[in-house]
């Protein structure tokens, strides 16, 4: 079979026709049905990391019915496939991740909303303070870092409940651009920065990187480094759009300056 | 160097090889494997290094041939005899009866046995077997084995390519790749019933069948060696005793799915695996075994070797696969096979050491002819590395079918000081604890899975009544912590939170709940997990959990430790009507926590007792007791 052709599924009753090999949460939520998630974003692959998404599957195999547990996020449509979201056994596991995820982010705002939707309780588990506050270790700071941004200042470093996301060596990393594409990917609020002066600081990473001044209005309105990148990455822009705060930007192309 | 094209070249290094097996001079191999070198087997080598320009005698060395509690051991034949091993060796008595080994006599002493079996039978013509010895299947260890993926190990020097050809080897490839199409052994494979031994045991034609069909411009062979259970050492022997039968198999392998490329996954804690089969591929590189048309063919074929850095997930195919490829070995979905897209997103077939070391005797017996040995679901043989409780620890390669408890009272000897058995652990860490009321069930695949373990690659813990069944499910959950790789939250998080909680009972902290928090937490991590090291980390407490309930509930209820090992739920004291004074404790103790005099009866000072448990062990009128 193919991945252009269409399959029969039926997910939460409802029966519908995808496309091959498309994942079940795409097809929840062409459907309208809404899965939670904490480790998938549209900017990088999926990995199936916090398994929040998971449902219940199961197919007809030689009269039987086989069912199971996956991840929504990864997980591909084949023929047949029936798809539950939101049982009672969905409920009670998506509880009990948010519990172990909150013994290690208790003060994360995004998983106390999903807790308080799951009935999940904080305490019952003992807390774990191994890696940076709030970090639910989703990886996609680190993805975005490296496929979207090709930066690669941070990774995966240890194993296990030892694991955290860190710049080489665990020390300040020199590569950082200051992009804040992890700051914006991060499901958690576990990254944080600050402007003091004409510096942006991202403590996470012991960043520290220089911020541009507009060459119309003086405003400090990006970093440097990073307007350099989107210089190399858009040649065809005229080159003094990006020396200029969005503000003024507007204003010139209000005034009908072609970029 | 002669390159091997024709069959007449094999039937010549056969010739040698034969010559050097069975030599027309006194002949001593010293079983050089990692186990036998950590015994002491280095030392004896070297002393008879030194001897060896006498021209009395030549010398080789070879692999384990399983009983790795006997080891040094050495193989010692002389002119027109079967070959005696002997066993518990040292340099000194090597020196000692190396005089009459010079002089072509075989001593009784320290003779383990003689290699008369028909595995080791010489070709050529009969062998009188020398008085006195007891015979292989003499041996209990050896009555009831039955060696295929070991068939060479501990007989052959694993360096020297005549002896495994004179043993049929590369024989079987020869005609593979002589006139047989690659459906038809694949078809030999899938009628063998061959099951995958490094832990799933997938059906291994169905996955070359696969591996075969997927669309792909390039395929790959990988051998998985990364052998990272604690206590198992099945894979590391092949490698290091009988190197080309995983080479002979990857090529049968790459020629059945139409792979030229072939990968061995060794950890880097292997060195002598290593170097063995290094100089193993270098020398079938040499004599045209591997690389452009072998045996004169279309077929072109080389393996290279990957050092892993130790992690146990990197067992895991993908993780594996991600580590070749250089990146972090971190486990994917598995949503799309690694048959149809594997290593560098090319079909790849992935199978362990063992599994490869069968292949080229499956084919050359033919499929009907394996699936006579074994059960219905679980044809041929399987390598166990016991140890544990067990008088016999060593390696042993035993008909699936047999039980365990015959394993582990007539292979494996028994349990030493006549202790009871209490349960075996199977399956590595994730595998589980069978109760000894039911060991006898036989060795199958799927019976070790109904009793809630599994089979594994092949570590077996033989386990007495002194054990704690909660300490046990402790320990291999702490592994599990410590290698989960933590990518997905239910393994991370699980297995930590799991292990908080065994800490917590086995100090004596339990609480009520903590039974079924265990089994929430366990069915999630089970359900939801990323890869089957998350999926299988729960089996261990899971199996002790059905089977010693009880052991728990003391823990938890009364504080106590049935089996008197976890230390915070025991404690020493001195019965005073039974104490002697005789100052043995007092002597002992590393923690100075015992006062008395003379004549005066001891007193452990609680205080100061760390638990160690020495006088306890030192006493000799049994005036100590543990509580
Ligand atoms: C955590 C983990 C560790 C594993 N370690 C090994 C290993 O050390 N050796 C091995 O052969 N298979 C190991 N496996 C199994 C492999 O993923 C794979 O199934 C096997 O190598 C396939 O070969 P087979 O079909 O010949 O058994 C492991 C699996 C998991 C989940
Ligand atoms: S910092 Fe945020 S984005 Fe990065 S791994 Fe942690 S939770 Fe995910
Ligand atoms: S189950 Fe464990 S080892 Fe496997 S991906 Fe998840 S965290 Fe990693
Ligand atoms: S959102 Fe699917 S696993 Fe994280």
């Amino acid at each position: 079979m193919e991945n252009n052709d269409l399959v029969t599924i039926t997910i939460d009753d409802k029966t519908l026709q995808v496309k091959n090999r498309t994942t079940v949460l795409e097809a929840a939520r062409s459907a309208g049905i809404t899965i939670p998630t904490l480790c998938h974003h549209e900017a990088v692959a999926a990995s199936g990391a916090c398994r929040i998404c998971i449902v219940e599957m199961s197919v007809e195999k030689r009269g039987r019915t086989v069912s199971w547990m996956d991840a929504s996020c990864v997980y591909p449509v084949h023929e047949g496939l029936v798809i539950k979201t939101d049982t009672p056994k969905v409920r009670k596991q998506r509880k009990l991740i948010l519990e172990l995820l909150l013994s290690r982010a208790p003060r994360s705002e995004r998983l106390l909303e999903l807790a308080a939707e799951y009935g999940a309780e904080t305490g019952r588990f003992e807390s774990v303070n191994q890696g940076r506050e709030n970090c639910i270790l989703c990886g996609l700071c680190e993805k975005v870092c490296k496929y979207s941004i090709q930066a690669n200042v941070i990774s995966m470093a240890f194993r296990g409940v030892k694991k955290k996301v860190t710049a080489p060596f665990q020390t300040g990393s020199s590569l950082c651009i200051g992009c804040l594409a992890c700051y914006n990917v991060c499901p958690t609020g576990a990254i944080k920065y600050v402007i003091e002066g004409n510096r942006l600081k991202m403590p996470a990473w012991d960043a520290d990187v220089k911020m541009q001044k507009c060459t119309e209005c003086g405003a400090l309105y990006a970093p440097s480094e990073y307007i350099k990148e989107l210089k190399k990455k858009a040649p065809g822009l005229k080159k003094d759009v990006l020396s200029k705060c969005p503000a003024c930007r507007r204003k010139i192309f209000k005034a009908g300056t072609p970029a | 160097m002669d390159k091997i094209i024709k069959k007449k070249d094999l039937d010549a290094f056969k010739e040698k090889g034969n010559r050097l097996l069975f030599a027309d001079s006194v002949k001593i191999a010293v079983q050089a494997g990692t186990c036998g070198i950590a015994s002491g087997a280095q030392e004896i080598f070297d002393f008879l290094s030194g001897q060896v320009s006498s021209g009395k005698f030549v010398l080789s060395r070879t692999g384990c041939i399983g009983l790795c509690k006997r080891e040094p051991m050495v193989n010692v034949s002389v002119p027109g005899s079967v070959t005696v091993v002997y066993a518990d060796m040292t340099k000194k008595l090597t020196e000692e009866l190396l005089k009459s080994w010079i002089k072509g006599e075989t001593p009784v002493k320290n003779s383990l046995m003689t290699l008369d079996d028909a595995l080791y039978a010489n070709p050529l013509k009969d062998l009188k077997l020398p008085s006195g010895h007891a015979k292989y299947r003499d041996i209990p260890f050896y009555k009831k084995q039955e060696k295929i993926a070991l068939r060479n190990s501990g007989f052959i020097n694993p360096h020297n390519l005549s002896e495994y050809i004179a043993r049929g080897g590369f024989y079987t490839l020869f005609d593979v790749l002589n006139g047989q199409d690659s459906d038809k052994i694949i078809d030999e494979i899938e009628t063998s019933g061959l099951r995958g031994r490094g832990g799933g045991g997938f059906p291994t034609g169905r996955k070359w069948r696969s591996c075969r069909n997927a669309k792909g411009d390039k395929k790959y062979v990988i051998c998985n060696a990364d052998e990272g259970d604690p206590g198992a050492y099945m894979d590391r022997t092949v490698l290091e005793g009988d190197p080309f039968s995983v080479i002979e198999g990857l090529a049968i392998g790459g020629y059945a799915i139409g792979a030229n490329e072939g990968y061995v996954y060794v950890r880097a804690e292997y060195p002598l695996a290593v170097e063995t089969l290094k100089q193993a591929i270098e020398t079938a590189r040499n004599h045209g075994l591997l690389g452009k048309n072998i045996f004169g063919t279309d077929f072109s074929f080389d393996i290279r070797i990957n050092r892993g850095g130790g992690a146990f997930v990197c067992g895991e195919s993908t993780a594996l696969m991600a580590s070749i490829e250089g990146n972090v070995g971190e486990p994917r979905t598995k949503h799309i096979h690694t048959v149809e897209s594997g290593l560098w997103e090319k079909p790849t077939t992935l199978n362990n050491v063992e599994t490869w070391a069968n292949v080229p005797a499956v084919v050359n017996m033919g499929g009907s002819e394996f699936r006579k040995i074994g059960t219905k679901g679980s044809a041929g043989t399987k390598v166990f590395s016991v140890v544990g409780d067990i008088v016999n620890s060593g390696l042993v390669e035993v008909p699936m079918g047999m039980t365990l408890k015959e394993l582990v009272f007539g292979v494996g000897g028994g349990i030493p000081g006549n202790r009871k058995l209490k349960a075996v652990q199977s399956g590595g860490p994730s595998g589980g604890c069978i109760p000894a009321d039911k060991a006898d069930i036989p060795i199958d695949f799927d019976e070790l899975v109904k009793v809630g373990s599994m089979m594994g690659s092949g570590g077996l813990i033989i386990m007495d009544e002194d054990t704690c069944m909660v300490d046990v499910a402790r320990y291999f959950l702490s592994f599990l912590v410590d290698e989960s790789c933590g990518k997905c939250t239910p393994c991370r998080e699980g297995t930590y939170q799991l292990k908080q909680i065994l800490d917590r009972i086995t100090r004596g902290e339990g609480k009520p709940g903590d039974l079924e928090l265990i089994e929430e937490i366990a069915q999630v991590t089970k359900d939801c997990s990323l890869c089957a090291l998350g999926k299988s980390a729960p089996n261990p407490i899971l199996s002790t959990l059905t089977y010693f309930r009880d052991e728990y509930k003391a823990h938890i209820e009364k504080k106590k430790c049935p089996a008197g090992v976890c230390k915070a739920l025991i404690t020493y004291t001195i019965i005073p009507e039974a104490c002697t004074a005789c100052g043995k404790c007092l002597k002992s103790c590393p923690a100075s926590a015992i006062e008395g005099g003379k004549k005066v009866a001891h007193r452990i000072i609680p205080e100061k007792c760390t638990k160690c448990g020495i006088c306890f062990d030192v006493c000799a009128f049994d005036a100590v007791k543990k509580v």
